[in-house]
């Protein structure tokens, strides 16, 4: 095979024989897998307190002695897919959203992608709300910090996350907790959650680039040393504070 | 010893029978539970474990398309297909709604509905549950939606 395409994002071309699809979008697995870590890590033992305190017969006991992602998911879990599997709550579910934004501020095409990432707990009743929606809150400040650092401590030794697949990753947005959108009926009922919304920037590149991308730098600011050490010798000039899109006047 | 519960649906089971006997139940209908050898859902090879749906005698149910009357009331959504009546459990016979209720599946795995027939060509349509219809005590009916429409 041959090809002088080079690469889009966290894809190459030409894209090798892959174990599993995932391999195609580098990115999406590495925000999967960051974002279950970091909840799982930094509220796990948060969550084994507040299900204790949960009393017989709701739903959630028969989670006891589970971490606060049940299961995982990669696409949006409307009731259209919800009613297909079988998972565990609470479910994390990470996703591209809606209409990615193409153009070229340079040379080179870049597309900014929004993503969802919905954390839903099920169906609560309204007496758990109080504790359960605090530790939600909780859960969407833990994405936010984990997107910040682009890393987590017990995901992949700690390694920094994103380079090579988004020029750029902020949170955006946060959505809730209330009925989770994604997990929503008619007339706003629905299961009970929380959103947090993301953007990131990805960019194409050319077969000899070598390092044609990295994290934006303004998300280091804050960060402990050994973060920023990480970063050394990775280049972050090139998408710093990246030009906004056209407005389409 | 099988209660007076248990004989009445093996009447009404016999009685759902009868038209599949002459041969005017078209569709096959199969409850399909898929697993995954992969790391995640649906990733790695998929295995397949099909249990058909039947009344007595291994006949097929009845399975009804919307008519359009149904559709202009909005009694039924384009795309719907009921699958019923069958008979619940009974002891030999009927067909345990455990099966329906996703209760028996492992986390990661998927449960939907193939149906083959005249209307859905083999290899068959994949629909997914849209409602469970228990609301009578000696039949349970399926709604069901395809699983590729939102």
């Amino acid at each position: 095979m041959s090809s002088n395409y080079g690469g889009f994002g966290g894809t190459k071309f030409p894209a090798a024989q892959v174990a599993s699809a995932s391999e195609l979008d580098p990115g999406h697995k590495s925000l999967l897998g960051l974002l279950e870590t970091a909840i799982n890590s930094e509220l796990g033992d948060a969550w084994a307190s507040v299900l204790a305190r949960v009393r017989d017969g709701n739903f959630l006991k028969q989670y006891v002695g589970q971490k606060p992602v049940g299961s995982v998911c990669d696409f949006e879990p409307t009731e259209q897919q919800r009613t297909q599997f079988k998972a565990n709550f609470p479910l994390l579910a990470v996703y591209r959203e809606g209409e990615p934004e193409l153009w070229y501020p340079n040379q080179y095409l870049h597309q900014k992608q929004t993503w969802a990432v919905d954390w839903i707990l099920g169906p609560v009743q309204a007496d758990q709300i109080p504790q359960l929606g605090r530790f939600a809150i909780a859960v969407g400040r833990v994405i936010c910090r984990a997107i910040e650092y682009a890393r987590h401590l017990d995901y992949q030794e700690g390694v920094c996350q994103f380079q090579g697949e988004f020029a750029h990753i902020k949170p955006v947005s946060v959505n809730g907790p209330g009925v989770q959108r994604a997990a929503a009926e008619d007339a706003g009922s629905g299961y009970y959650g929380l959103t947090v919304i993301l953007e990131t920037w990805e960019r194409e590149h050319d077969e000899n680039d070598t390092d044609p991308y990295g994290i934006n730098a303004n998300y280091m600011i804050g960060a402990p040393v050994d973060t920023i050490e990480a970063f050394e010798g990775f280049d972050t000039t090139l998408e710093v504070d990246p030009p906004d899109p056209p407005s389409g006047d | 010893m099988t209660s007076r519960a248990d004989r009445f649906r093996r009447i009404a089971d016999r009685c759902r029978a009868k038209p599949g006997q002459f041969g005017l139940r078209e569709h096959a209908v199969y409850l399909v539970r898929s697993s995954w050898s992969g790391a995640s859902f649906g990733e790695g090879t998929q295995e397949e474990t099909v249990v058909p749906i039947q009344v007595a005698h291994q006949q097929p149910p009845k399975v009804r398309f919307p008519s359009q009357r149904e559709l202009a009331l909005g009694m039924m959504g384009e795309g719907d297909l009921e699958i019923g009546p069958f008979t619940p459990n009974y002891g030999p016979g009927g067909f345990d709604r455990d099966d329906l209720n996703g209760s028996k599946l492992v986390v990661g795995e998927t449960l939907l509905i193939r149906v083959v027939g005249p209307q859905a060509p083999l290899p068959g349509v994949m629909y997914r549950f849209k409602n469970v219809n228990v609301d009578r005590a000696l039949r349970v009916t399926l709604v069901c939606k395809p699983a590729g429409v939102s």
